[in-house]
């Protein structure tokens, strides 16, 4: 016989006794009343249940969820976007950390709903005691709908089209970090690439309206080799949330092209952020400038590809992703920031940034400018979820991103 | 028959049972009121383990407000309105005279760890505080916990203090104790486990036990001062819910959100601030008593309380809003954060074994934990009132005793610490000793004089009051009606005559009404009955009027 019927039949034999028995006694004593209540009790235990929701948050702690998100070592996921611009994707890799953690050795790949594929081996070592990782790797990828909408800070939208690029980067990298602010980092590789016919079929690709001279490197496969060096002073407080501190930093850039390729330039890039708080961390006015600018060497050509670019979600938000390309590209960005809670900042922001073939002619032009706000799903430590609405003067955007603008 | 009917005829049957054998014949008092000690009479030994899930916790706490929150008495207090002594709560700090020394020991009876080396059962490298499990050479299992390497003595000195002094106002919580921990001397055999990142359990190692101390403050010497919490009596079944009852405990007759001693909590963890007052931080366990199995609920870790975050220095938010608190949240959104949060702009002293915890700002009913409780929520005057009496009756020598238990090395943080422990006191004595008519300890003496304390003014939380106003009645323990008997009578005094006629009977009634010109709701009566016992006169029946 299972419980329940038991218990409905002690439940009913107490009922009748009670029923029958209208001048049976009462409890004498509290502690008797007490007890009466119990004795009812024990005849219908419960059981302990969870809500689904419950279920569902049990499960994720004790299977660790989060953690198998980003293991330290063994396979793990990977999400979101490869590039800036390649849709949402999904992947997998592997990692190992032999020699008590001071090797890395991993390999993963990813695939977009945009078709945007890519694949990477990496070696890291991270000697003993000293604050320098060497590391060398191979990136693969397949960029089929990448955008371009001609060059030059006077572009028009209704040029767009679609190109692809496929690649093979092979580097070798050192970093070094001291005293926890100064960093630096050099890097030299070898970069394999080719641009063709794009896939996206809202445009027409790249080779139907623009020719060599004006989108510079279409359908010539490109081999190059370079060097690059950085070095910057870090003090924000936490790179992935930053509330306070700053970041300035410089990169100078070798490019050479190989096989008789006319294809050799340099490449300098400049970075100076700021995050001011205002009376606590709890809100605080952000500032970023970043300057780029690329210098061909004697006729030597840059393919388009290669060329720096302005607007989207971490550049000037009120203008699509790769909006405005060239040789030269300078963006300034404010921020206001504060916490509504301690899982979510908002922010209101300004960007204003352009492109040109050299700095000097963007200083004197007007900048393309956006304005917006947004909101930052955080932990104390690192921006989870980013929503941001920009308006500009070719209309408002809404960026979600899975980390910080700046 | 459906299995939801089950349940369903169940409870009908037994309210059919319940009704029909005699509850709406009982008297007002049994000859046993007020209860002393409500004793648990049943068989616990089925109840099994449960764990809660800390994020359904907070989540079921902040959006869902589980539990009943209707206004009403705290269930299971006796008809003196008391706790009875219970599996949940000894009565100690009110009902005798603790010493300080009493309070210096408090739960620690069995001794600390036995000298020698301990060996390592287990790491814990997950959660707010990294630890160990140890055995020491009695074979008695030991957890033990570290300071942060930013805040040495810090999670140790409150855990001890908190320890103490919860369990001077009754809980039941685990013995703690200071001990110093030699790496040198930790055993790590091939039987040690710890979870790696992914939960798995593996072997411990060496390296394991060297990167687990790197997360603890090490001393000079290169030991570390450590928490031992001896691992409580019985056989653990989880924690226990703020709200509702553990179903398969038939001992568990009062709905948690209210019990008293648990929604009188909240000005104890409000003086202490002991923000991480949750289900998580609670622990049942089957024990032995009286020849039968029950479940003892205990309190347990506050390395969240005081200036302590366990791992960190309290952040500021601690104590003065919620995880997720709307008002702030909106209030803060909207004017784009120019209004800030006026805790915000407290300052803490700079005392690292302190951490953050101060008294200028701390206001007892403004105080809140990390997220909602069901049984805080529940907390009525009555109940702070309750509790506050308990708080008050710490006495500086006893904060003092408790604070010298942390062994600060810094004497000018431990003055620190025992002045704002006493002061954060005072603080809630003045806010919940006023909130009713602070009227106790009743007595009416053979010859119909009685007299009473006024708990506010007896611990200088409040001026004299004006007078008071008595109504004297019989009263009918059958019926519960009560007669009054002549005039109501203004006194100016703790004392007051009876008249003659009240005392004829078995019972007697008195109403008793105090006039403040600063506490006003102090005009609602507390209702008091006492029964003739013998030559004199018993009480049995103390009810604060108004509060329903």
């Amino acid at each position: 016989m299972s419980r329940a019927p038991v218990a409905v039949l002690a439940a009913w034999l107490l009922s009748q006794a009670g029923a029958s028995a209208q001048s049976a006694p009462p409890p004498a004593t509290r502690a008797e009343a007490l007890e009466a209540q119990r004795a009812a009790r024990e005849l219908t235990p419960g059981v302990d249940r969870q809500t689904w929701l419950e279920r569902a948050l049990f499960f994720v702690e004790e299977k660790r969820v989060f953690q198998r998100l980003n293991p330290p070592e063994g396979f793990y996921p990977r999400f979101g976007s490869i590039v800036n611009g390649s849709g949402f994707g999904v992947g997998g890799g592997y990692r190992r950390r032999p020699a008590r953690g001071r090797v890395l050795l991993d390999a993963s790949g990813a695939w977009t709903l945009r078709d945007f594929r890519t694949a990477q081996g990496r070696v890291a070592l991270r000697p003993a005691g000293r604050p320098v990782e060497l590391s060398a790797g191979s990136v693969w990828y397949d960029y089929p709908q990448g955008v371009f909408i001609g060059l030059g800070p006077a572009s028009a939208r209704v040029d767009r089209v679609t190109y692809s690029l496929e690649g093979l980067d092979t580097y070798a990298q050192v970093q070094a970090q001291k005293a926890r602010r100064f960093v630096a980092s050099g890097r030299v590789g070898l970069h394999r690439m080719t641009a063709g016919p794009g896939t996206d079929a809202r445009f027409p690709s790249l080779e139907d309206r623009f020719t060599d001279v004006t989108a510079p490197g279409l359908r010539d496969p490109l081999t190059l080799t370079y060097a690059q060096a950085s070095a910057g002073v870090d003090t924000r407080d936490q790179p992935r949330n930053t509330r306070g501190g700053g970041l300035y930093h410089a990169s100078l850039g070798v490019f050479r092209g190989r096989n008789g390729d006319n294809v050799n330039f340099n490449r300098v890039d400049v970075t100076a952020l700021q995050v001011i708080p205002i009376f606590d961390k709890k809100r605080g006015v952000a500032l970023r400038a970043t300057a780029t600018r690329i210098d061909p060497v004697g006729q030597s050509r840059v393919p388009f590809f290669l060329m720096t670019t302005v607007g989207g979600g971490n550049s000037v938000r009120g203008f699509e992703e790769f909006r405005f390309r060239d040789a030269a590209a300078v963006t300034v960005n404010a921020e206001y920031r504060w916490e509504a809670f301690s899982g979510l900042d908002l922010a209101l922001f300004v960007d204003a940034g352009n492109v040109g073939p050299t700095w000097r002619s963007i200083m004197g032009a007007d900048l393309k400018t956006s304005w917006g706000g947004g909101f930052r799903f955080n932990t104390n430590r690192r921006v989870m979820l980013r929503i941001d609405l920009a308006s500009g003067s070719e209309g408002t955007r809404i960026w979600a991103r899975l980390g910080p603008v700046f | 028959m459906t299995t939801r009917l089950v349940p369903a005829l169940i409870a009908a049957l037994l309210v059919t049972a319940l009704t029909a054998s005699g509850r709406g014949t009982a008297p007002a008092y049994y000859p046993d009121d007020p209860l002393p000690v409500d004793q648990e009479t049943r068989d616990a030994a089925s109840v099994l383990e449960r764990a809660i899930s800390d994020p359904y916790d907070f989540v079921e706490n902040t959006f869902l407000k589980p539990g009943d929150h209707t206004n009403q008495r705290a269930v299971n207090v006796n008809t003196a309105d008391e706790v009875p002594d219970s599996s949940w709560f000894t009565n100690r700090i009110a009902a005798s005279r603790l010493t300080a020394d009493d309070v210096a020991r408090g739960p620690n009876l069995s001794g600390p760890p036995a000298p020698g080396p301990w060996t390592v059962v287990s790491g814990k490298s997950d959660g707010i505080t990294p630890g160990f499990t140890v055995r020491d050479t009695a074979n008695a299992l030991w957890f033990i916990k570290f300071d942060p390497p930013t805040n040495p003595e810090m999670g140790t000195g409150a855990e001890m203090i908190s320890t103490k002094l919860f369990w001077a106002l009754g809980y039941h919580v685990p013995e703690n104790y200071l001990a110093v921990l030699d790496p040198a001397s930790l055993v790590v055999t091939d039987t040690a486990t710890i979870r790696d990142a992914l939960g798995k359990r593996r072997v411990l190692t060496r390296a394991d036990v060297d990167e687990l101390l790197a997360k603890g403050a090490r001393r000079p010497d290169g030991r570390f001062r450590v928490i031992a919490s001896r691992a409580l009596p019985g056989t653990p079944v989880g924690p226990f819910k703020y709200y509702g009852t553990r179903p398969d405990d038939p001992n568990d007759i009062f709905p948690h959100e209210h019990r008293r001693e648990l929604r009188g909590m909240l000005a104890f963890s409000a003086w202490l601030n002991h923000d991480d007052s949750r289900s998580v931080n609670s622990l049942d366990t089957l024990v032995r008593s009286g020849g039968r199995t029950i479940v003892r609920h205990h309190l347990i870790d506050f390395g969240s309380t005081l200036g302590s975050a366990s791992v960190s220095a309290q952040k500021p938010r601690a104590g003065n809003e919620y995880i997720w608190d709307a008002r702030p949240t909106l209030a803060t959104l909207l004017s784009f954060g120019f209004w800030v949060r006026p805790w915000i702009k407290v300052e803490y002293p700079d005392y690292p074994s302190i951490g953050n915890l101060e008294v200028a700002y701390f206001w007892p009913d403004k105080w809140k934990p990390e997220y909602p409780n069901a049984a805080f929520r529940n907390a009525r005057p009555d109940d702070l009132f309750w509790a506050a009496r308990r708080v008050m009756a710490v006495t500086d020598e006893q904060v003092r005793a408790a604070v010298a238990a942390a062994e600060y090395s810094s004497q000018s943080a431990a003055d620190y610490m025992a002045d704002v422990i006493i002061a954060r006191r005072d603080k809630v004595g003045l806010q919940w000793l006023t909130g009713v008519n602070p009227l106790v300890e009743f007595a009416l003496d053979a010859a119909g004089t009685l007299t009473f304390t006024n708990a506010a003014t007896a611990t200088r939380r409040a001026s004299a009051p004006d007078g008071y106003e008595l109504v004297w009645a019989t009263f009918d323990n059958a019926t519960g009606a009560s007669t009054p008997v002549g005039v109501p009578v203004a006194v100016t005094t703790e004392r007051a005559q009876a008249p003659p006629a009240a005392l004829r009977g078995q019972f007697v009634e008195v109403a008793i009404h105090t006039r403040h010109p600063r506490f006003p709701h102090w005009r609602r009566p507390v209702i008091v009955h006492f029964r003739r016992h013998a030559e004199a006169w018993r009480l049995v029946g103390v009810a604060r009027d108004g509060l329903d």
